[in-house]
């Protein structure tokens, strides 16, 4: 809440005041909205017919594919939900920057700022710009500078082509189908481009999918690890001619290789980080730049299609994803695999995919007929994966651990409904990882990750259902 | 367990008639509100959207003190902003646009908590801590010396809205029992009740502040 507010004198007798209990009161502390809470609501509004009573408000959860719920205010499905959405989000960005209307601009509080840039993030249909990142201290071999241009989009499609080394991937979504162009790590030093054509893709984690790692280490990382710090100090600057706030707040650390602490500039026009100064110690670890940013920019068509030079030798993966009609996933792998009936505001299911083929992840052992679930907002995503659990259940460990070191200590969390309900999980908030839980049923592996606080994380497992 | 010293002079004088924090806006600001309602009730988004956000911090912290949950906040405001828009159209502008807001996200927040204690709790582990209906009885919060927002949480909903619309919102008495759907009296007793327990955690809080 904010601070003390002077009382207005007024007449005797209207009632009383305990003022020292009521500044206590106000001292107290009120989180922000959940990203997209203004999306959501703007998309409530416009579906809502003035004077009629909302039915569908009143009707209970149906566990499935098709309509997950948020508390008890339906979502409608499709991009649109995210168009309507985008203005709405926009509104309340300004809001939250520049005061409300007739008050004048005021300073943002590290709340404010943490909750803009998650706005931003979930309700943008498409950023693009310049990225550009420096390492005061490379490793052997590893560049010193790196200058990408990138488009990325809410679908999941991007395209990052090298500006100062030779290098170009493009990852269609319709198609599902990655390309690049790329020098070898094991050529250090060589211009020699090698063709690649990636197929079957996995929405994402645990299973492979599109290669969008520096793009979502460079920004998607930054905006998980400011929500999951705490505090921190903002001033307002002026970055590149352009209002911007300077955010440094500390961040869990979970090894050496990773940062501690974070200085962010934020664009408050747009509420995107745009210059990060990652340290660890004092220690500068690297520095990131966001240059020429446009949010929702014009996509080119083909924009995404990547033509190999004739005659060039391409290597072909194929990780054996497949896009499937959500009630043809269960008749596939021969199970009915878990979908949340409770997602967080904004999301929505942008696909359901499975893989026949057997693969493994982590040093857990390789299986087949996994069912794969997208959800998207804006650039946020989150995936909740089902696979069979096979002969031996005890040789599980966490599908999503890489051992980078960038999380430590899973969490033991016990479900208290659904499919999980009575059953015990390992929970993963780092800084710098995909935030994650995963579970064992009977016959089944299960896990949720990405974009999602610890309680919406929650949220999803409770609310698992057998699909039909 | 006794008050702390000046407990009993803290007492200030009430703000005007109608007017508190949620209402106390300049000429300017009482300007765009009204220029906004016009244009929310003929229908535009946009409006109701700023309109609403006008008062969203204020009722951020009346519907989190209530469920005493993030995420349930939200979703009560959700419910709570989509029925006000709903019911713009019948808004007689009897009392304040913002008084009429806090009523209807009031009766929601309680609606919510009604439906939740008869159909029981499930709530993963990990959220149970945060819940107020667990917490214990008010007079043990305070003599356990937990913080002021412990021994509010403890507080019954209906004692805790009536503490946080008068002394928090700076609510005079008749327009909190008007959003309470309640006599001024009961504002009374139920304001008396609670204004004991929190300043007794209050005094607490402060004294061992003071001694540690």
């Amino acid at each position: 809440m904010s601070g003390d507010r002077e009382h207005r004198p007024g007449r005797r007798g209207a009632g009383e005041r305990d003022e020292i209990l009521g500044a206590a009161l106000r001292r107290l502390e009120v989180p922000a909205h959940q990203p997209g809470f203004f999306a959501e609501l703007r998309a409530n509004l416009s579906a809502a017919v003035p004077g009629q009573e909302a039915a569908d408000l009143k009707r209970p959860a149906r566990p499935g594919w098709g309509r997950p719920r948020r508390g008890r205010v339906r979502h409608p499905r499709g991009w649109t939900l995210g168009l309507a959405a985008a203005a709405a989000v926009v509104l309340a960005l300004l809001l939250v920057v520049t005061g409300l209307p007739g008050g004048g601009p005021r300073m943002a509080s590290a709340a404010e700022v943490r909750a803009a840039v998650a706005r931003a993030w979930a309700s943008a249909r498409a950023i693009a710009g310049v990225l550009a990142v420096d390492y005061p201290h490379p490793v052997p071999y590893a560049p010193q500078h790196e200058r990408w241009r990138f488009l990325l989009t809410a679908r999941g499609d991007f395209r990052q082509t090298g500006l100062d080394h030779p290098g170009i991937t493009a990852y269609d979504a319709g198609t599902n189908i990655e390309r690049s162009l790329s020098t070898s790590a094991s050529m250090p030093g060589s211009t020699e481009l090698f063709a690649s054509q990636l197929t079957g893709l996995a929405p994402g984690p645990p299973d492979s999918g599109p290669s969008s790692e520096s793009l979502d280490r460079s920004l998607g990382s930054v905006v998980r690890a400011m929500a999951t710090g705490h505090g921190g100090r903002v001033r307002a600057v002026t970055y590149q001619g352009r209002p911007a706030w300077l955010f440094d707040t500390n961040v869990p650390a979970s090894s050496d290789m990773f940062p501690d602490h974070l200085q962010v500039t934020v664009d408050q026009r747009t509420g995107f980080p745009v210059r990060v100064l990652a340290s660890l110690d004092g220690r500068i670890l690297y520095e990131t730049r966001i240059e020429d940013l446009t949010v929702n920019p014009p996509i080119p068509k083909r924009a995404f299609a990547l033509r190999f030079p004739p005659g060039k030798e391409v290597f072909h993966t194929d990780f054996g994803f497949r896009r499937v009609a959500p009630d043809d996933a269960g008749r596939i792998v021969g199970y009915a695999p878990l979908a949340p009936a409770s997602i967080p505001a904004g999301y929505h299911l942008s696909e359901v995919m499975v893989a026949e083929k057997p693969s493994p992840t982590g040093t857990n052992p390789a299986v087949g007929d996994i069912v794969s679930l997208s959800y998207r907002r804006g650039l946020d995503q989150f995936i909740v994966t089902t696979r069979p659990v096979g002969t031996n259940p005890g040789a599980w460990r966490d599908p999503l651990a890489n051992g980078e070191g960038n999380f430590t200590g899973p969490q033991r969390v016990t479900f208290s409904s659904g499919a999980l309900a009575g059953r015990q999980g390992h929970l993963v908030i780092g800084s710098f990882a995909a935030p994650h839980l995963w579970a064992l049923t009977r016959t089944l592996v299960v896990t949720i990750s990405g974009d999602l606080t610890r309680a919406q994380l929650l949220q999803v497992a409770d609310s698992l259902r057998a699909a039909p | 367990m006794r008050p702390g010293p000046g407990a009993d002079k803290r007492i200030g004088p009430a703000a005007g008639h109608g007017v508190s924090r949620a209402a106390a806006r300049n000429p300017e600001e009482a300007g765009v509100e009204a220029h906004l309602l016009a244009r929310a009730r003929a229908g535009d988004l946009d409006a109701f959207v700023q309109l609403i956000g006008l008062h969203d911090e204020r009722l951020r912290a009346l519907a989190y003190r209530l469920m005493g949950d993030a995420q349930l906040m939200d979703d009560v405001l959700q419910e709570a902003y989509l029925k006000a828009f709903r019911s713009l159209r019948g808004f007689q502008e009897r009392s304040a646009f913002g008084s009429w807001l806090y009523r209807i996200v009031y009766n929601t927040c309680m609606d919510q908590l009604r439906r939740r204690s008869s159909i029981g709790q499930h709530l993963s582990l990990g959220e149970a801590g945060g819940l107020p209906d667990r917490a214990p009885d008010p007079g043990e919060v305070a003599a356990q010396r937990l913080d002021l927002a412990a021994a509010l949480a403890a507080l019954p909903p209906k004692m805790r809205a009536t503490v946080l619309l008068v002394d928090a919102e700076g609510m005079d008495y008749q327009t909190a029992a008007g959003v309470l759907g309640i006599p001024v009296g009961t504002v009374r007793s139920r304001l008396s009740q609670a204004r004991q327990l929190l300043r007794r955690a209050l005094s607490e809080g402060e004294q061992g502040r003071d001694e540690s």
